[in-house]
């Protein structure tokens, strides 16, 4: 054991990364990975489903082999294609939450989170055990089935049961997927807490973006087994570089402004940078503080004059920087200083309205169509 | 409107006749089966009790053997069964390959093969002209018309019968549950007795009853490879027909007896096996 951890001290004695070289080749999908955990990371897989994160996790497991590579936490050898080593599964101390839970059936809820405690050590443990108990709240539902208990009780059993192993590493697989939207606030909130009072290094699943965002320290974008972008979730997806990326978030324009304004009565915000001033919805931010909008370009209307008695809030004037012709129809690329907004038009609105490349042209949009993406 | 209610209440009338239809047909159908499968059995009762069930004849040296015979290879039989057929059964339900799925088509050959050709052919196998017979011969081992013999023949003809019921109690066992187990610090082999065989429990049982019962009404494979040996390779069913060729009260003395250990087994395990799946949900 390389460390300790109390919830009721917090005591830590020093961890090192995890760090994760993988390589994996199934059929026609190629898996190449590359990525380092600190001691107090939250790390988000973020992408779409068969872009190969729960495989990544699995490989991490032990569950699959990988075809070359190696893993390491905290300075000690799980898996080193070089040696041929690879130590099993049950040896990691590798906590895991897939997706679905995956609590016994046959066992009541106590049982079900001490399951990976050996019974002879169980004794030893019982304050351990209590304490992760309490924390996630199951001290009243310890003797009844798993068979009764709603989606969140569900997954709290699955993390404290998870936990109860004392791991090195906790891995998460899409937390958020099979729950309510009312109780991703609370979740996020709770992960948070475990990492930060168990300094236990966590590796998140998720395709939300949102929750990305506030729950990681780290993101790795994955796309066809590779990790096309790496670095703060913030950046990463406030402002995607690769075309993968946006096309995961379904966020044509993504906009970084600053909070100039906050209208509570109205409830709108007003946000601006160098180039243009933006009216928003209202959302958790203070003024100065930096946020990302996004709006999709198919409600971005395009006019040639500057349109009259609409109630559109946002009217900026914009030149055409490019026209694209698209699957989906016309894409024009508008350029307002350094900031691009780009717009889905029709075949027949680019021949009506004789749009061509240089013109002078108004964009418009409705407050509500933007949101932020981040804060 | 009025119309569409009329409708309405004409096709939910119409479905209550064909549901009445259904009933009927079914509860016909029901009756004549279990009449047709009550009759005898109660008629061998009947005849038991009127032509008085003799207690010599379940008492008799002949009888007591082929009922000692019978249970003895018989818990044998299951006993192998079960520790050579529990794995094979995980192992074809956990895997994909080709040559497993073969081996699982071959696993379930001896319930479609008659039971007197599965004797046939293991006396070609085992016999003192068979492929391996000669072999076990001249190292001095002799199976036909042994004890051993009539366990082999029991396990031959009954082990699908288990094999079978685990394979799909095994298969219907989450394979994450086992991944996740094991990725909580519990060993494959430990898994298997903390996680799956819980969650099979009943359907385990359910497949040993009817290995069991298969191996005590074992006839065919057993009198073709065993031979009639009274003490040595007369079982119950054998015994049967022996005593129904000089004497039909011990036959039928001998049936009942059958048919009691039979639903003794039946029912003393669905009665375990519903236990089990209780307990499970606990």
């Amino acid at each position: 054991m390389f460390y300790q951890i109390n919830f009721l001290t917090g005591i830590v004695d020093n961890m090192n990364a995890v760090e994760i070289k993988l390589t994996y080749e199934i059929e026609d999908f190629h898996l190449s990975i590359q990525a380092q955990i600190e001691q107090n990371d939250r790390m988000i897989l973020f992408g779409a489903s068969g872009s190969g994160k729960t495989t990544i996790l699995k490989l991490i497991l032990g569950l699959i082999a990988p075809d070359s590579g190696n893993i390491s936490i905290n300075n000690k050898i799980i898996f080193n294609s070089s040696i041929n080593y690879a130590m099993p599964t049950h040896e990691r101390q590798i906590g895991y939450v897939p997706q679905n839970y995956k609590l016994f059936p046959h066992l009541n809820v106590k049982n079900n989170i001490t399951y990976g405690i050996p019974k002879k050590k169980l004794s030893h443990n019982l304050d351990y055990v209590d304490g992760i108990i309490n924390k996630l709240g199951l001290e009243h539902m310890q003797e009844r089935s798993v068979l009764n208990l709603s989606g969140g009780e569900m997954q709290r059993v699955a993390i404290a049961r998870a936990l109860a192993i004392r791991p090195n590493l906790l891995l998460l697989d899409e937390p958020f997927a099979s729950l309510d939207v009312e109780l991703h606030h609370s979740l996020r909130l709770l992960i948070k807490q475990l990492q930060e009072e168990s300094h236990i290094p966590m590796i998140i699943v998720t395709h939300d973006h949102e929750e990305a965002i506030s729950l990681g320290t780290k993101l790795h974008v994955l796309h066809e087994g590779q990790f096309i972008e790496s670095g703060i979730p913030i950046e990463i997806l406030g402002q995607p570089q690769k075309i993968a990326t946006a096309d995961l978030l379904g966020v044509e324009n993504t906009i970084t402004s600053t909070v100039l304004s906050v209208d509570n009565a109205n409830g709108i915000m007003l946000c601006g940078n160098p180039d243009l001033q933006l009216e928003v919805p209202l959302y958790d931010a203070a003024i100065s503080d930096k946020v990302v909008v996004g709006i999709r370009s198919s409600d971005v209307i395009i006019a040639t004059e500057p349109p009259v008695h609409i109630s559109a809030r946002n009217i900026i004037k914009a030149r055409i920087k490019s026209i694209n012709t698209q699957a989906s129809g016309i894409e024009l690329i508008c350029e307002i200083g350094s900031t691009e907004i780009r717009s889905k038009i029709t075949l027949s609105s680019l021949e009506d309205l004789q749009l061509t490349v240089n013109q002078e042209i108004h964009v418009f949009f409705k407050a509500s169509s933007c949101f932020i993406i981040s804060n | 409107m009025g119309l569409l209610i009329s409708k309405m209440n004409k096709s939910s009338v119409n479905k209550m006749t064909t549901l009445k239809f259904k009933n009927l047909f079914g509860s016909f159908s029901i009756t004549l089966y279990i009449l047709f499968i009550g009759l005898p059995i109660l008629a061998l009762i009947i005849k038991g009790l009127t032509n008085g069930l003799s207690l010599n004849d379940i008492l008799s040296p002949t009888s007591i053997q082929s009922i000692k015979l019978s249970l003895l290879t018989s818990g044998i039989s299951v006993m192998v069964i079960i520790i050579v057929g529990t794995p094979v059964a995980y192992v074809i339900s956990r895997s994909n390959s080709l040559a497993l799925r073969i081996l699982d088509i071959c696993i379930e050959l001896p319930i479609i093969l008659p039971p007197i050709v599965a004797g046939v052919a293991m006396l070609m196998a085992f016999g003192r002209q068979g492929i391996l017979g000669g072999f076990l011969n001249q190292i001095g081992i002799q199976l036909p018309f042994t004890m051993t013999a009539v366990i082999f023949a029991q396990i031959f003809v009954s082990a699908p019968f288990y094999i079978r019921a685990a394979r799909i109690s095994f298969a219907a066992v989450d394979q994450n549950l086992e991944e996740l187990s094991v990725s909580l610090g519990v060993s494959p082999l430990a898994t298997f007795w903390k996680i799956t065989l819980p969650l099979t429990w009943s359907g385990l049982i359910t497949g040993l009853a009817l290995t069991w019962a298969r191996s005590l009404s074992e006839f065919g494979a057993t009198i073709m490879f065993a031979g009639n040996m009274m003490g040595e390779t007369q079982t119950m069913p054998l015994g049967i027909l022996m005593a129904m060729e000089t004497n039909l009260n011990t036959a039928i003395t001998l049936s009942l007896v059958l048919l009691t250990i039979s639903l003794i087994i039946l029912i003393g395990l669905s009665v375990l096996s519903n236990k089990f799946s209780n307990g499970n949900r606990r």
